[in-house]
């Protein structure tokens, strides 16, 4: 028994396709509370690293090519009772599965169709042994219709409009992987000012970082031309 | 939210309009909210719905526990939540003493954490689930861990205990850190932790979240000299706290706290022990049928192709093997979905299909073929393994099958005949796995389940291809049980003999 007393997830992944782990693993590197212990593709490999690298929290794939993850996943459990387990899962599952996978002892369940945030999401509510289920997955469907036709309206304009000119203006050099000092000469402001701008870009579009912000402009981009063909 | 597509129902009491905009805004869509102005309504709500209802939410700032206790009496599971604006501290000793509240926010609330209680609470997920302890807890003495940094203020009020006839052993921990390693050293004994808040290093409030998800039997509560709200209200919702102690302590009064804790958690330790024996009775029933179900899909295809006993046999071998244990999950999926018809099927259609084409193959004469394969096998890569066995499966020999077998066995462990030795032993060969191998199986067909996997069908089939192959040739195959995992041999004749 490790206590893990300063709170800091200590995080072992196991997803089989690289490029997965990858993407999942570059956007958790940098989160300072956030250490990354371990990684697998296999879940006897993960079983096997498990001693050595004491995990606090464990995100698992559903489907590995040796062992299914449910049942890695159990076993992590009788070997650490205190390891919090993130099923990732291919698609939205069933109530039914979603109570089985809860009583197995996994904290959170996140489809792969949901975005890193869900997973930063469930990351941060389970780390504290808690189960944390998405609600957003078993809501009302004409209700989750409705609030996605709200994020998209909300997404390609009322969010955006949150920023002054100037910030839209810099946010958009900033897309084009315009370097700050050069912004600063377009603008014929200093380097530091442009700087304070893209941090005030990034508190309100609720960001932490840069490239969360190139991809929010290409996808308002992408939104806007989509607008333009409806109409 | 037994009809799965039904929204659980959430009974909502509230005061004041402007909280019931916020509430609604935040969770209509997700629950049917049951919305009441006054407790007179609530109790209709409750009368007509019952124990339909998954969660109560109180959005008053007076508190009265009459709604609550209402709640609990007729649905003893609902999720009892109190949202706050200015709560004070009393408020909330005197709601964990009632045991009538789970969990207390402030406001500005935190949405998704209350939509993610009530939905655990609404699936009948026990988020706080209670380990079993092996010990008969009837006659056993256990121990109240105190902890404080105020070293002589703790060793009066443990002499005080003592002499008050305290029920528990009594342990002092002047830290958090010291608390831990006692913690670790005693937690079979330990039946309650009280801890001050306000420690040097390690708090009080985050002592008792670790225990929490470590120990979460032992009963937590938490002291503190100072008016901090916000660590009272952590306290409850995180580490799970079954008490607050305002200090300064009162001897009598702590004595009579433990007294009642430990009733407490000798009755959750016997609730735990109930819910585990009739689990286990439950699951008995259907592993029985499941056996019945496979023995009648399987015996004649069986029988026909190795004689009578090869299902006994493979049985017998997999009762060697303690595979991972059954508990509400496994109970649930067998209960409520189709898992108990898809393993007896998918399992006995495996099997057969495996079986069809084995029935051409000859009885080999002598086992030099296989004995030279085996050797080159437990020498050769991956790459080069699969190419010889590819190869070697066109055979018409029956032996051949077994390589094949032990390939699959071998992969669900992430290994490969490298971890395999062939051992020369008079006038046979003994192939068995090498010092500190082992083949790895967390469940079998005659376990507990909470999915089918491919993976495990697979590796049973070819466990049960290769038992009853090495019977049809008369080899000598042995299985060694141990926990999740086994060891295996196999005696193959030398080619002199």
């Amino acid at each position: 028994m490790t206590f893990n007393i300063d709170n800091k997830i200590r995080l072992f992944i196991t997803v089989e396709q690289r490029l997965y782990r990858d993407a999942v693993l570059f956007d958790l590197v940098n989160q300072k509370d956030i250490d990354i212990v371990g990684e697998s593709s296999t879940g006897v490999e993960t079983l096997s690293l498990l001693d050595m690298s004491a995990p606090s929290t464990l995100i698992i794939e559903e489907n590995l090519k040796d062992m299914d993850g449910l049942t890695i996943a159990e076993a992590a459990l009788l070997k650490i009772p205190s390891l919090v387990v993130i099923l990732l899962v291919d698609d939205a599952i069933s109530q039914n599965r979603l109570a089985i996978y809860l009583d197995s002892g996994i904290k959170s369940v996140v489809s792969k169709k949901q975005s890193l945030q869900d997973l930063n999401k469930s990351l941060n509510y389970t780390r504290n042994g808690h189960v944390y289920i998405d609600g957003e997955r078993y809501r009302n469907e004409s209700e989750r219709l409705k609030s996605q036709v709200w994020k998209v309206e909300n997404f390609s304009t009322e969010l955006f409009q949150l920023l002054s000119e100037r910030e839209q203006e810099v946010a958009k050099y900033i897309a084009d992987h315009i370097p700050l000092k050069r912004i600063a000469e377009e603008l014929g402001v200093s380097h530091k000012t442009v700087h304070t701008y893209k941090e005030r870009i990034l508190i309100k579009l609720g960001f932490e970082r840069l490239p969360e912000l190139v991809v929010y402009m290409k996808r308002l981009h992408f939104y806007s031309l989509q607008e333009g063909v409806c109409q | 939210m037994n009809d799965r597509e039904e929204l659980p129902k959430v009974l909502y009491r509230f005061d004041y309009a402007e909280d019931r905009e916020i509430f609604v805004e935040a969770f209509q869509g997700y629950f049917e909210l049951l919305i009441c102005k006054t407790d007179e309504d609530a109790k209709l709500m409750l009368e007509k719905y019952g124990a339909h209802i998954s969660a109560l939410v109180i959005d008053q700032e007076v508190i009265d526990s009459s709604l609550s206790s209402l709640c609990k009496s007729v649905h003893p599971k609902i999720l009892s939540i109190q949202l706050h604006r200015d709560i004070a501290l009393d408020a909330i000793v005197s709601l964990l003493d009632s045991g009538l509240t789970d969990k207390c926010f402030a406001k500005p609330y935190d949405a998704n954490i209350i939509r993610s209680e009530i939905f655990t609470a609404a699936l009948g997920v026990d988020d706080n689930r209670l380990i079993p302890l092996t010990v008969d807890g009837a006659d056993k003495t256990f121990s109240v861990l105190i902890v404080d940094d105020e070293k002589i203020a703790t060793k009066f009020l443990s002499k005080q205990l003592q002499h008050l006839g305290c029920p528990c052993h009594i342990l002092v921990a002047a830290n958090a850190e010291e608390a831990l390693v006692i913690i670790e050293e005693q937690k079979s004994n330990l039946a309650m932790i009280i801890s001050d808040h306000r420690m040097p290093g390690i708090t009080g409030n985050q002592l008792l979240s670790e225990v929490q998800k470590y120990c979460p039997h032992i009963i937590r509560m938490l002291t503190s000299a100072y008016e901090e709200v916000d660590i009272a209200l952590n306290a409850v919702n995180e580490g799970r706290i079954y008490r607050y102690i305002k200090k300064p302590w009162n001897a009598e009064e702590i004595n009579s706290i433990i007294k009642l804790s430990l009733f407490e958690f000798k009755s959750r330790l016997k609730k735990a022990r109930e819910q585990e024996l009739n689990l286990q009775q439950q699951y008995q029933l259907i592993l029985d049928e499941r056996k019945l179900n496979i023995e009648k899909n399987l015996i004649e295809v069986v029988n026909k192709f190795g004689g009578e006993g090869g299902l006994e046999f493979f049985y017998a071998c997999l009762n060697q093997i303690s595979p991972l244990p059954s508990g509400k999950a496994s109970l649930r999926a067998s209960l409520e979905t189709d898992i108990e018809t898809r393993l007896v099927l998918d399992f006995s259609n495996k099997v057969k299909q495996r079986l069809l084409p084995l029935k051409d193959k000859l009885l080999p004469t002598s086992s030099e073929a296989v004995v030279t394969l085996i050797r080159k096998l437990c020498e050769s890569d991956i790459e080069a393994t699969q190419h010889m066995l590819s190869e070697a499966v066109c055979s018409m020999y029956l032996d051949v099958e077994i390589l094949v077998c032990l390939q699959q066995l071998l992969m669900s462990s992430g290994l490969d005949f490298r971890a395999m030795a062939l051992l020369d032993e008079g006038h046979e060969s003994v192939l068995k796995l090498k010092v500190g191998t082992d083949l790895s199986l967390y469940r079998h067909i005659l376990s507990a389940h909470t999915q089918v996997s491919e993976q495990m069908l697979q590796q049973q089939c070819e466990l049960l291809i290769l038992l009853l192959i090495c019977r049809k040739l008369d080899l000598d195959i042995a299985i060694e049980g141990s926990a999740q995992s086994f060891q295996l041999s196999i005696k193959l004749p030398n080619a002199c003999t």
